[in-house]
């Protein structure tokens, strides 16, 4: 089927070209990586992932990447090392539903299958198999 | 030189036991211990509370909420939102409790990070800023402060611009501190994937940042 590229047909539900969001004013799609900067060496991934020791990376150019993520890294720390406010703790246990969770019904709660488990219940199936076998034939 | 590759201070990680491997490179991996009473597993607790020990679920927040609280605010950028989200998530795990089956930790990431992402779905957001009063400050000096406070700032913007997956990747490996297996585990997905994500995220957020700041 061929699209119809006439506008004066546009569904409505179609954004218009004027309605479109600005490129930077939307976040990122996964396959779109910004075209003017300096592609990040794998060396330096190597050592952002603890693969590498700095020592082997501080080198040339890439010095100014180790002190680029050394600072990125200093900001990092601080907000690594947040804890939940106590007040939100609190907040979330005086929050709680005063009836007592419920354990799943039996339809939703796993099953762990064991070898006798398995034998039983394929026995129980041949059986039942069996004598719908036995009735059909005496049906007919 | 400064030294990233330290073990968390006081931090309680989903799953304990991890180790760094460089102590020089940036700390992307760190000895977490495993979180407060460790003599009780998650299922005991779990099977308290099933049997009307509400208190018990206090064990489990106070176990993972900070992870999971980074993680939220990490992704959202807001900590009022990071603070409802983590909220609705716990109240959601005691509602459906009796259904966890396998790790609790993984099981409450998912709806902790699910919570995230359709809070991204919905709310388009241009400015992002964290307000950290009770927070600690690493930073010595009035200076120190404000280059951080516009680093942190510029930091927010670019984490924004990020698309939601490499945001999450970038936000588990370096604010959470996760190896790329326990993240692959948490998000049903390949340490290849995950890393490609991370590595895409830091080179999106070098562009965006590298003129300043490099």
């Amino acid at each position: 089927m061929l699209d119809n590229l006439d506008p004066r047909e546009r569904r409505i539900d179609q954004p218009t070209p004027a309605s479109r969001e600005a490129p930077a004013a939307r976040p990122m799609a996964d396959r779109e990586v910004p075209l003017n900067g300096r592609a990040t060496s794998e060396t330096i991934h190597a050592w952002l992932d603890g693969e590498l020791p700095e020592t082997a990376v501080r080198h040339g150019e890439a010095v100014r990447d180790v002190d680029f993520w050394l600072r990125i890294e200093r900001e990092v720390q601080v907000r690594r090392e947040m804890k939940t406010p106590v007040h939100v703790m609190e907040r979330i246990m005086e929050s709680l539903p005063s009836a007592r969770p419920e354990a799943a019904p039996w339809w939703r709660r796993q099953i762990t299958m064991s070898p006798m488990l398995a034998v039983a219940a394929a026995v129980g199936a041949a059986a039942i198999g069996a004598a719908l076998s036995v009735a059909v034939m005496r049906a007919r | 030189m400064a030294t990233l590759a330290r073990p968390i201070p006081g931090a309680s990680g989903l799953s304990g036991g991890r180790t760094k491997r460089y102590t020089s490179g940036v700390k992307t991996t760190v000895t977490m211990p495993r979180p407060v009473d460790p003599q009780e597993a998650d299922h005991d607790v779990i099977a308290r509370v099933l049997s009307g020990d509400r208190d018990a679920f206090g064990v489990l927040l106070r176990r993972y909420s900070d992870p999971l609280y980074r993680h939220a605010l990490g992704m959202t950028g807001s900590p009022d939102v990071a603070e409802d989200i983590l909220q609705a998530s716990f109240i959601k795990a005691y509602q459906h409790l009796g259904e966890v089956h396998g790790r609790f930790d993984a099981w409450i990431f998912r709806i902790v990070a699910n919570g995230c992402k359709d809070w991204l779905k919905n709310i388009r957001r241009t400015h992002l800023s964290y307000e950290e009063d009770d927070q600690p400050s690493a930073f010595a000096t009035p200076d120190e402060e404000l280059d951080r406070t516009e680093l942190r700032s510029d930091l927010d913007r670019a984490l924004a611009a990020l698309a939601p997956s490499l945001r999450e990747a970038f936000v588990m490996k370096h604010v959470e501190g996760r190896s790329y297996e326990e993240m692959a585990d948490l998000l049903g997905t390949t340490v290849g994937a995950l890393k490609m994500r991370v590595h895409r995220a830091r080179e999106a957020l070098q562009a965006l940042l590298e003129e300043k700041y490099a």
